[in-house]
């Protein structure tokens, strides 16, 4: 292979029918793969009139022409699907190995479709492809089933859902080797749906550079690149993602106790400097990465991988909870059961408040640490309240006439950064395809970081060029598919020329960016079609029309009008935010 | 106009001019906002902008914003409508107008012009001064370098912030120079660098 | 005194999560820091004491200096001076 397979794996669970496309390259020279491969191919799969959780719908995991050539951080994978969160097309993008072992099976994409009868497993080798009986895996956490199916990181490896999937609830995640998820927009719900339990993937083929030589100067550049910039050489991997938590707090934009304030007078405890000092073990990396900023962690009674920054925020502050070993087990157990962090944090913040306010019957109150695990039990296995809450915060608020308390925008919950704070990162949140993301162009870069140059963060004018830019590379990342955190050091020209050397043909920075501005347009076609409008790219009426209370972003609210005016004419969209030229290769419009 | 968005053109364009990257009338400056360009306008002075020496015209159409813009509008808008590019720098850097006559391509030997641009490449047109031929080159060109040169005339460079395309001018300059010292100074050079044959194929 | 709060690895070279030191502007405040604490003031400033280390940002009461009046920015008895030390999370 060079770059591509130039085949797709196609699986219908309903018949058991197993067939092999090839790869339209035409496609692929304008998608790439993964979450742009997976958004082209969602468009003519999955139209307006499929329900998540019927068999009609399908789950195209997907990488990339880098994946497995060795590159650094060339290990992610996405997973595209209609969401049962949110009812937008959905992708979700995960690391480990699984990945990397998917593209040495000989294939660019799988795309699964149908429902089995009963629970089953697919197994990709060397040998072929099966489809085997799952009945014994079902109802078995993600650790228990991916141990018995002999999870191997670097030959033989494991995805599967846990009990929160097989039950569908809305927040539900796809986990790979054992730790890593899928998990925004609750794909693991669709899993369920499938009865599908796992995938297991052996590969024996090598994604091998067109040009040797050319690859190895690139790797060496883009080595160097990693090693020289503090951020991917040292901070990350001597403090973690949460090593932002005390900055994010400092400004003045952490959202606590379901963003009824912008800081947490508790946010040391619970910062990556904390996690250091306490429950660390070690970092750990992902297949082909030199960045390696995994926590490895132990608490009193338990061990296992991380808290991120999103979820020492979701089980932290957002609950007005401090206790660090907690929030570690409370991740533990998402992983086990495959939940979304974020939202499931989220949610129960928002349950909180309801609760509060008396709105529903619970115990659940802010800072009521000691009702974590079992809420995030009962909503794995949607029990008593849990069942409720399985449905994410909007459904779930909304059952009470309460819809104002979802911290969420088109029904996706807000990650761990209070708009208001900062007014580009609320563009983001809005304008997001898949409902309130961070990973679709973080503002915390050239908001906070001065990366590349310091903007003003509580300004709102100026704001749109500089998200959408962002918005179009992270697409491009994550249609390659590499990790974000090496765009951190390295620039967009690099991967073209990576691109280049790995599959003969010419791209261009500018080409890549295009792949990203093409994708996204993709996504936003899609969810227009599903009925989605201008009135969907919003923020709760809490961002917009409350003012933080105290602290350095004191008095502000979101001014998303300008902003998204600015932003529709940035991209060339009309005043309803339409996109109104023809995308490329898309076949549509 | 935005105070800081003024201050940010007036600082740099002060520090162009002063560190001899354009004459006093030359070069231009512009930013994308939205879908508009903010633009020098056509014969002011780079190191003394006031904040009525800008112009702002549509990025998509013709508008009456033309009359008074710098004469290269064409060439920032062409990269606008091409690029991710948020912001143009157009200087005219001695050193390396005078590499750019003799070369296709310049090749930084030192450190840090290796590390951050690689290669410069040159491009050339007929008619270098406003035309839709210009536009077109250094629009492309533009797709895959931070900074190029344009034959006989001056660098383009391109940004997410004004200080960007600044940082790649001001590097630009300084590979220049250091080539043309090395040059004047004649001696032989020790290779101290890994894969530095690979940078022309950059 | 203002309060100057350190992240990350400046903890290290600080010893301690939070200092005090004394200044009217943000210029001197740094310059009672580097004289109190030579390690971290060499983790914040470059070599030549030109100017700060790539990537460090400065904060007053959550606002980047930056944004205010930079080094001249005036700092009070009560405020809080934070030290940035280059870090990102999610994504830049």
């Amino acid at each position: 292979m060079q770059g591509w397979a130039g085949k797709i794996l196609d699986i219908d669970l309903t018949n058991g029918a197993v067939r092999t496309l090839p790869l339209d390259m035409e496609m692929a020279r304008l998608f790439l793969g993964g979450r742009g491969l997976g958004a082209r191919l969602l468009w003519d799969l999955v139209g307006p009139e499929v329900e998540p959780l019927a068999p009609e719908n399908v789950l195209i995991f997907a990488v990339g022409p880098l994946t497995a050539s060795g590159a650094q951080t060339s290990n992610r994978f996405s997973v595209s699907t209609k969401s049962p969160l949110t009812g937008t097309g959905l992708d979700a993008n995960s690391g480990g190995w699984w990945g990397m072992q998917f593209k040495r099976t000989g294939h660019d994409a799988l795309i699964v479709r149908g429902k089995a009868e009963h629970p089953v497993l697919i197994e990709i080798t060397p040998a072929g492809v099966q489809i085997k009986d799952a009945t014994h895996l079902w109802g078995k956490t993600v650790f228990e089933t991916t141990a018995l199916l002999g999870q191997d990181n670097q030959k033989r490896n494991v995805l599967c859902i846990g009990p929160a999937g097989e039950n569908r609830s809305r927040m539900a995640s796809i986990m790979n080797d054992g730790t890593r998820a899928l998990a925004r927009g609750g794909p693991g719900a669709v899993m369920g749906s499938k009865n599908l339990k796992a995938i297991v993937v052996e590969g024996d083929q090598k994604n091998q550079p067109e040009d040797r030589e050319r690859f190895r100067f690139m790797l060496y550049e883009t080595g160097k690149l990693i090693k020289a910039s503090p951020i991917t050489s040292q901070a990350y991997p001597e403090f973690g993602t949460a090593v932002v938590m005390n900055v994010v707090n400092e400004i003045g934009a952490l959202p606590t106790r379901n963003f009824l304030q912008s800081q947490f007078e508790n946010a040391e405890l619970i910062s990556g400097e904390h996690m250091a000092d306490t429950i660390l073990v070690k970092n750990q990396a992902c297949w082909a990465c030199p960045i390696a900023c995994t926590r490895v962690t132990k608490t009193s009674h338990s061990e296992g991988e991380g808290p991120e920054y999103e979820t020492a925020w979701a089980f932290g502050a957002q609950l007005g909870v401090s206790d660090l070993e907690l929030i570690a087990e409370a991740n533990y157990l998402c992983n086990d059961l495959g939940l979304d962090t974020i939202s499931t944090g989220s949610t129960i913040g928002c349950a909180m408040e309801l609760a509060e306010h008396g709105l529903i019957d619970s115990s659940l109150r802010f800072g009521r640490g000691d009702l974590l695990h079992e809420t995030i039990r009962d909503i794995a296995y949607r029990r008593n309240l849990g069942d409720e809450l399985a449905e994410g915060s909007y459904r779930f608020a909304d059952s009470y006439n309460a819809s104002e308390y979802s911290m969420s925008s088109k029904k996706l919950e807000m990650p761990a950064y209070d708009p208001r704070g900062m007014q580009g990162q609320g563009l983001l949140y809005a304008t997001s395809n898949r409902g309130a993301c961070h990973m679709r162009g973080n503002m915390l870069g050239p908001e906070v970081l001065a990366l590349p140059r310091l903007i003003d963060r509580l300004a709102y004018q100026g704001k749109a060029g500089i998200v959408a830019v962002h918005q179009n590379a992270a697409a491009l990342v994550d249609s390659l598919v590499i990790c974000k955190f090496t765009n951190v050091a390295v620039a967009e020209e690099y991967f073209a020329r990576l691109l280049s050397a790995v599959s003969g043909l010419d791209f261009t920075a500018e080409n890549l960016m295009r792949v990203g501005e093409r994708t996204w347009n993709m996504e936003r076609l899609y969810n227009l079609r599903e009925g989605f409008t201008k009135a969907d790219d919003t923020l709760p009426d809490r961002m917009l029309n409350d003012p933080v209370e105290e602290g350095p972003s004191a008095g502000y609210t979101v001014h998303l009008e300008p902003m998204l005016k600015e932003y529709y004419a940035f991209r060339g969209w009309d005043a309803q935010g339409v996109p109104s030229s023809k995308i490329e290769g898309a076949g549509i419009g | 106009m935005d105070p800081r968005l003024y201050e940010e053109f007036r600082d740099i364009g002060r520090d162009i001019y002063v560190v001899n990257l354009t004459s006093s009338h030359g070069g231009n400056m512009s930013v994308r906002v939205g879908d508009r360009i903010i633009i020098k306008r056509r014969g002011a002075q780079l190191g003394r902008l006031k904040p009525s020496d800008f112009v702002e015209t549509s990025l998509f159409k013709k508008d009456s914003g033309l009359i008074r813009a710098s004469t290269e509008l064409i060439v920032h808008r062409n990269i606008y409508l091409k690029t991710s590019a948020l912001a143009v720098i157009h200087s005219h850097p001695r050193t390396a107008i005078v590499l750019s006559m003799s070369r296709d391509e310049i090749i930084p030997i030192d450190n840090e012009g290796s590390y951050l641009l690689h290669k410069i490449p040159v491009v050339a047109a007929e008619y270098a001064s406003g035309s839709q031929e210009m536009a077109d080159v250094v629009a492309d060109a533009l797709s895959e370098y931070k900074v190029i040169m344009l034959r006989g005339h001056g660098s383009f460079a391109v940004g997410q912030t004004l200080e960007e395309a600044f940082h790649w001018t001001s590097a630009l300059e300084e590979v220049c120079d250091i080539i043309l010292e090395e040059h004047l100074m004649g001696e032989t050079l020790k290779e101290y660098r890994r894969h530095s044959e690979a940078y022309s194929k950059w | 005194m203002p309060q100057v709060k350190l992240f990350g690895i400046l903890r290290q070279h600080a010893g301690s999560p939070q200092l005090i030191f004394a200044g009217e502007t943000v210029r001197n405040v740094l310059q009672d820091l580097c004289a109190g604490k030579p390690e971290l003031c060499a983790a914040i400033f470059t070599a030549d004491q030109t100017g700060l280390r790539p990537h460090i940002r400065i904060m007053l009461n959550g606002r980047d200096i930056d944004m205010l009046q930079g080094f001249e920015t005036p700092v009070g008895e009560s405020d809080t001076l934070a030290i940035i030390p280059p870090i990102a999370g999610g994504f830049s």
